[in-house]
């Protein structure tokens, strides 16, 4: 393999110039993978270039894994092969922007801060904040299709995105959709992209609808009593027509990661409801009014922030998953993707685990979309920590829901499969995986079923 | 008569009430809300997804293509045959399986009309969103293969927005389940790609889709204008104020007399056009988004402005606006519609360029969009008894496409490709393109059994509109 | 490619545009070219959303009536099928967004098929007897009647029902039977002639389209229509020499009674000066506002007679509505729902008017009925010739009833209550009414006292 990686570097060389490329073992062992280091990482500045990096690499049978902030590459079984990094970092170009048509395409590499800096200008924005917040890239969060908190009110890049250009392993350059916000012509190929965490292509340039900036926002805070009642103030909340952007439902841990740092920080011991609402004075008004009104006879109050507190409280949301395991080494993240109204249960049921293991237990659930982020650690051993995902996710199938590992110890990665079970549809991913990348080059073993 | 062999077989798989295959009756599946084409050799109404399979199953045995077919309404020619085969008809397998308010979410065979959807829901302050003209004819099903879109799918996105799992039958009869009832199923997003790809990939049988919450409070307004310049300029002002109206549709002056002839709406026949225009949500915000709205569209020179002030009168309204391709079908004894999309701040050079088309073609040509959304749909009037109308029909609507591409744009926005489009994909797409959407349809229809002739070019006409709309009667 | 259905626009190549032979009335292209084939019309068909198919599809009969045209179709047993089927309900005309007038395309097909097509021997017979040789037929109607009634009263049916002697019977007629009108006492023929006086001020003059069936079995519907009427100031003339309006003729094709019929009424109301012709059945009320249709291919010289008098016709619930000072009733504690009857929703287009007088009971919660637009299966004989599909929709009917827990269910046409009374009858549920809009409104302002025209 070493070989063929050598034999490479010359026409990897050729293409991209040698000083877009790197073998130095430092930069080779910070693209590393699930801790297995590539032997080369290539920088690629166009398209063009991104294409015939896969051609080379499709040829030469080099596995490539292609990032840029590595914000989301934590997640992912580990791969099988590794030679080639993909270092979109060179790629941060505007190639249209017209604030009027709330349009905008951009390389893969553009930083989502950069890009809400720009449209910001026109009082626009691309409301995602993924986990690794304004650092994530475009690219990263299209090919995993992230979203944070604003997925209540704005919904997924599934949902922005107009169309985009692939690099495929064939060195050929594709396009789908387009620049408008309808169209229909032709197979909705960026869906299979989005999510495919860089299986299947490598998106180079991607067309993204974006949409007007809340005029003025406002956070509010509800400490329920109990999950119990947490739940109902959530169904409750949900059911009258308040537009929230962000709804998040946390246990007294969650809460807590939200809270440090800020003036905020008290010590919670109740799950919590933190809530962003958008829009004029008068929304938010009656926004404020709505929510005193539904708490007052639970008996619970509302708390109210804005400004530089509460961006930090939601940063610290889009920071969770990397700031729990920076916090503590070993700690397993998990997302559950549930039907809505069983988000509570399964809060509930990860509690339990938790405590039986005796294992510290923090969660951020979006029960408007029907997601739980919770993160366990303290582990006595590895054993208990995969029979606890095992248990998780056997109880999050029962719930009618799925799960997901995104972050656990790499030792446990080769137990499981962090995406679960395939379903009966998984033949049909595998010749879909088999069409875009006949030879298995790009991320090779990584998604559902090792693909 | 004896049923032949084949139909002998179709029996066998369904029941006797199933399958049509007599000459008198297969003469009715021949056409769709585009055109007519050819008769299938037989048409079977399955009543389940194991029926479905069965008669998969021996379409394949047969070497038969299989076409299914919702309510026939589309505009591309998808539920017809472009050569020969079974059409498959749902209007039998219409029941709604699962009704889950809280959770949002809804089960339902493909034979559900999109409308009745959202009645069965209404009363608990839920509807469906996604909403095409035809949407009190429409099935689901349809809206999935073609990926439907509406008035309001300016705020509320399109039919893959709010479809979550599908149940489908593969043409060698195995039946998968993509996506899931709860959001973001890990693996590749393969009811991403089947929504929207015509029947060309599988045969849905079963969808799970989101339910959305009827919004507070809707004002409806209408906006009249002397000058069509005024009206497409107000389009891109009112979302540069931040404001994105749940619908914003435009209609020209010779379109709005013919809706007012047939629907008596109200809307006013003096002018060069209007915006329709409506914003939902908190009531709050729908006051102020109103008002600014209001402001926006005087600052462009509108004539007047009008709000709705009963359900009724909004109804009526967009009843008018729904029914416009009909009302222009009183008019003169064809039209074709087109469907094509551009960047909503081209919308008055488009308008320049369609009135040269008019010019260049002596055709009189209707407008009618949904503005916000930058899709484009001109009727193209004429009279199809007479050969060089047709002719020169089929040359403006390939020029207006042309302009539509050119523009940055597509040529279909919500109608679909069908049989009328798919040789007008190379304009849009290059070989490598087209290379991909093959593969993919090789991964799921090897065979080709599934809906032959539509989607992609086959290669045997270049570069042209297949057909004329508007002539099966 | 579609050139074959280009043909279809074009009217040099078949009859319709030439002149038609002699009597005949088949479907004219400037009628059915508006059909654009966009099938919005299919989800508001009743056969078509019990069936699912093109052929029982309004745009699917279309379709055919033009293949037929061209050639390309034989008038055979499909197609008489197809178009026997259809209820004539007009819904599609409502559906509809290019104003294609099906009702007159079905009626032409039907006449077509009337000429070209030799029913089975049972069917013609009985179709002559009813339609031509009874319905036309003061007298032999109101001798039938009295028979009828007698054999209801005797007892001697409920003997027959449950002997389940019918059931061998083929056709159904052991339910068709049950769905026989009750014969009422005294019959309404009585009044024939007569002019009954307003009470209180005379404000209104009107005549009184009485009906022929409806004369007999709903002859309680007609007097309160007279009351209701002379309550609020109309002097009600109910003009002697009236007879069937005609509509089952023209709903089954045979064109020519249906204009003896029409040029009979069209002479006995030209007598006297009246603000309206007042119907209280919507089916009727559809067929005189459009017998000027009659007369356009044939027998010319009515046709401005004929318009004339279609103008003066308005619908009971259509007169009050739009008359003054109509809304002093007295109150009612009930839930009642209304059911559209088709002709009066899609072929008159009135559907405002039953429900404002309805919402101007004090007390009454009036509950919309979901699917009001759809026919409950009465559609004039046609739940007994169509019996099966009749029931399919009645069924369908009475579920959507049943959920707004009315108690009292209206509707404003002797059809539809007959098959709704029906559907009350075999449902569980006790205690429920099924009344025409015009016999509610007769209750409500019983009091002479309270009556609005009475100082």
């Amino acid at each position: 393999m070493a070989s063929s990686v050598q034999s490479a570097h010359m026409e990897f060389a050729a293409w991209v110039g040698s000083d877009h490329l790197s073998d130095d073992p430092a930069v080779c062992r910070a693209a590393a993978v699930d801790g297995k280091a590539p032997a080369l990482v290539v920088y690629p500045s166009t398209a063009e270039e991104v294409a015939g990096i896969l051609r080379i690499a499709a040829t030469a049978g080099l596995a490539v894994i292609p990032f840029r902030n590595r914000t989301q590459l934590d997640i992912g079984n580990p791969p099988e092969r590794y030679d080639v990094g993909l270092s979109l970092k060179e790629m941060n170009n505007v190639w249209h922007y017209e604030p009027s048509d709330l349009t905008i395409s951009v390389e893969p590499g553009m930083k989502l801060g950069d890009l809400q800096y720009l449209a910001a200008q026109d009082h626009l924005w691309l409301p995602l904040d993924p986990p690794g917040g304004v650092k994530a890239s475009v690219g990263g969060m299209l090919a995993t299709n992230a979203t944070g908190p604003l997925g209540h009110g704005y919904g997924s890049p599934r949902d922005m995105v107009l169309g985009m250009k692939i690099a495929t392993t064939e060195g050929k350059i594709i396009k789908t959709g387009g620049r408008v916000v309808k169209n229909v012509a032709g197979y909705d190929l960026a869906k299979l992209l989005l999510g495919s965490y860089g299986t299947l292509g490598v998106i180079v340039e991607a067309n993204l609808k974006l949409y007007p900036l809340p005029r003025q926002r406002a956070t509010y805070v509800l400490r329920a009593k109990s999950l119990g009642m947490a739940r109902e103030l959530r169904r409750r909340i949900l059911a009258t027509p308040l537009p929230f952007l962000r709804f998040l439902l946390v246990n007294p841990a969650g809460a807590r990661w939200l809270r440090q740092g800020t003036p905020l920080a008290v010590e919670s011991t109740k799950p919590e409801i933190w809530m962003e609402a958008g829009g004029s004075e008068r929304v938010l008004e009656r926004t404020q009014k709505s929510l005193e009104d539904l708490c007052r006879e639970a008996g619970v109050s509302v708390e109210t922030c804005g400004g530089a507190e509460a961006e930090s409280v939601w940063n610290h949301a889009s920071e969770f998953r990397h700031a729990v395991v920076e916090a503590q080494p070993g700690t397993v993240v998990v997302r559950a993707s549930l039907p809505i109204a069983a988000c509570e249960e399964f809060l509930s049921a990860a509690q339990q685990e938790a405590e039986s293991a005796q294992a510290e237990f923090a969660a951020l659930g979006s029960p408007g979309v029907g997601t739980v982020h919770a993160a366990i650690s303290g582990f006595r051993d590895l054993g208990e920590a995969g029979s606890t995902i095992r248990r998780l996710r056997e109880s999050a199938k029962q719930l009618g829901g799925a799960l997901v590992v995104e972050r656990c110890p790499v030792e446990l990665k080769a137990a499981l499969d962090v995406w679960g079970d395939p379903g009966d549809d998984f033949d049909l991913m595998r010749k879909i995986k088999a069409a875009w990348d006949p030879q298995r080059i790009l991320a090779p073993g990584r998604m559902i079923g090792r693909i | 008569m004896n049923p032949p062999p084949l139909v002998r077989d179709l029996i066998r798989a369904t029941s006797r009430q199933a399958v049509l295959w007599r000459k008198e009756d297969l003469l009715l599946y021949e056409y769709d809300a585009l055109s007519a084409l050819r008769q299938p050799e037989a048409v079977v109404f399955p009543t389940s997804t194991q029926e479905v399979v069965r008669v998969i199953r021996v379409a394949a045995r047969h070497g038969l293509p299989v076409i299914p077919r919702g309510a026939g309404t589309g505009l591309s020619g998808g539920a017809t045959v472009a050569e020969r085969g079974i059409v498959v008809g749902f209007s039998r397998m219409n029941k709604m399986i699962e009704i889950d308010l809280e959770n949002q979410r809804a089960r339902v065979q493909p034979g559900v009309v999109n409308l009745d959807l959202s009645a069965a829901v209404s009363d608990a302050g839920y509807y469906f969103a996604p909403d095409p003209s035809s949407q009190k004819a429409c099935t689901v099903g349809g809206n999935v293969a073609e990926n439907s879109g509406g008035p309001h799918t300016l705020a509320y996105g399109v039919t893959t927005n709010h479809v979550l799992g599908l149940e489908v039958v593969l043409p060698d009869g195995n039946v998968v389940h993509t996506g899931a009832k709860f959001w973001d199923r890990p693996g590749y997003d393969l009811t991403g790609l089947l929504v929207g790809s015509e029947g060309t990939l599988g045969i849905v049988t079963e969808i799970t889709v989101r339910l959305s919450r009827l919004p507070e409070a809707v004002n409806t307004l209408v906006a009249i204008y002397d000058r069509v310049s005024d009206a497409t300029q107000t389009v891109a002002a009112i979302t540069a104020r931040g404001i994105t109206p749940a619908a914003l549709e435009m209609m020209d002056g010779f379109t709005l007399r013919a809706v007012e002839a047939a629907t008596h709406a109200g809307y006013p026949t003096d002018s060069a056009a209007v915006l329709l225009i409506e914003v939902e949500g908190l009531r709050e915000a729908v006051e102020e988004q109103t008002k600014t709205i209001e402001a926006v569209c005087r600052e462009h020179s509108a004539r007047e402005i009008r709000r709705a002030r009963s359900a009724e009168e909004r109804a009526l309204l967009w009843k008018g606006r729904k029914n416009a391709f009909g009302a222009l079908g009183r008019i003169a004894p064809n039209y074709y519609v087109q469907d094509g999309v551009i960047p909503r701040t081209r919308l008055p050079e488009m308008l320049e360029y369609t009135a040269e088309v008019e010019k260049k073609y002596g055709l009189r040509i209707g407008n009618i969009f949904h503005a916000g959304d930058g899709n484009l749909h001109p009727l193209i009037m004429f009279d199809a008894r007479d050969p060089s109308q047709c002719d020169r029909v089929s040359r403006a609507a390939k020029d207006l496409m042309v302009k539509c591409v050119e523009m940055g744009g597509s040529i279909t926005g919500e109608h679909g490709v069908g049989v009328e489009k798919n040789e007008l994909m190379p304009l849009l797409f290059s070989d490598d393109d087209l290379a991909m959407l093959r593969r993919i349809k090789e991964v799921f229809n090897p065979s080709g059994l599934l809906n032959p002739g539509k989607v992609l070019p086959t290669g045997k006409i270049c570069g042209e509109l297949r057909v004329l709309a508007s002539v099966g009667a | 490619m579609s050139t074959g259905a280009l043909d279809v626009k074009d009217p040099e190549k078949h009859a319709a545009s030439a002149p038609p032979a002699a009597g005949r009335e088949p479907p004219e292209w400037k009628y059915y070219s508006k059909c654009i084939h966009c099938g919005l019309c299919l989800n508001a068909c009743p056969t078509y959303r019990v069936l699912g198919v093109e052929m029982d599809s309004p745009r699917g009969r279309i379709y055919q009536m033009i293949q037929v045209e061209r050639g390309r179709l034989p008038v055979g047993e499909a197609y008489v099928r197809h178009i026997d089927l259809c209820l004539n309900c007009r819904a599609c005309e409502t559906a509809c967004p290019s104003g294609v007038e099906y009702g007159r395309l079905v009626e032409a097909a039907r006449s077509e098929i009337e000429r070209l097509y030799k029913r089975p021997y049972l069917s013609r017979w009985a179709r002559k007897m009813f339609l031509e040789q009874l319905l036309p037929h003061p007298h032999r109607l109101e001798a039938a009647g009295r028979l009828l009634r007698a054999f209801q009263r005797s007892g001697l049916e409920r003997a027959v029902l449950a002997s389940r002697l019918l059931k061998i019977v083929p056709g159904r007629m052991d339910a068709i039977a049950r769905l026989a009108p009750r014969m009422e006492k005294p019959f309404f023929t009585a009044r024939l002639g007569q002019t009954v006086p307003a009470q209180g001020r005379q404000r209104y003059r009107v005549a009184l389209f009485a009906g022929c069936i409806a004369n007999l079995a709903f002859a309680g519907v007609n007097e309160a229509t007279v009351r209701v009427l002379t309550r609020q100031g109309c002097e009600v003339i109910i003009p002697k020499t009236q007879g069937c309006c005609g509509a089952l003729h023209v709903h089954a094709g045979l064109r020519d009674v249906a204009r003896q019929l029409a040029q009979a009424n069209i002479t006995a109301f030209a007598q006297a000066p009246v603000d309206a012709i007042i119907t209280n059945a919507a089916g009727c009320g559809a067929v005189l506002k459009e017998y000027p249709m009659l007369f356009e291919r044939v027998g010319a010289e009515w046709h401005e007679p004929a318009e004339k008098f279609s103008a003066r016709v308005r619908d009971v619930t259509e007169f009050l509505a739009a008359i003054d000072d109509n809304h002093a009733f007295a109150p009612l504690k009930a839930r009642a729902t209304y059911q559209d009857p088709c002709h009066l929703l899609h072929a008159q287009r009135v559907r405002e008017a039953p429900r404002q007088l309805l919402a101007a009971i004090p007390g009454l919660e009036l509950v919309e009925l979901k699917e009001t637009e759809i026919c409950c299966g009465s559609a004039g004989i046609y739940n007994v010739t169509q019996n099966a599909m009749a029931e399919a929709l009645l069924q369908a009917k009475m579920r959507r009833i049943d959920e707004t827990g009315a108690d009292i269910i209206l509707t404003a046409n002797p059809g539809c209550l007959l098959q709704l009374r029906a559907g009350i009858a075999q449902s569980q549920r006790t205690g429920r009414r099924v009344m025409h809009v015009v016999e509610l409104l007769d209750q409500v302002s019983r009091q002479p006292g309270r009556s609005p025209t009475t100082k």
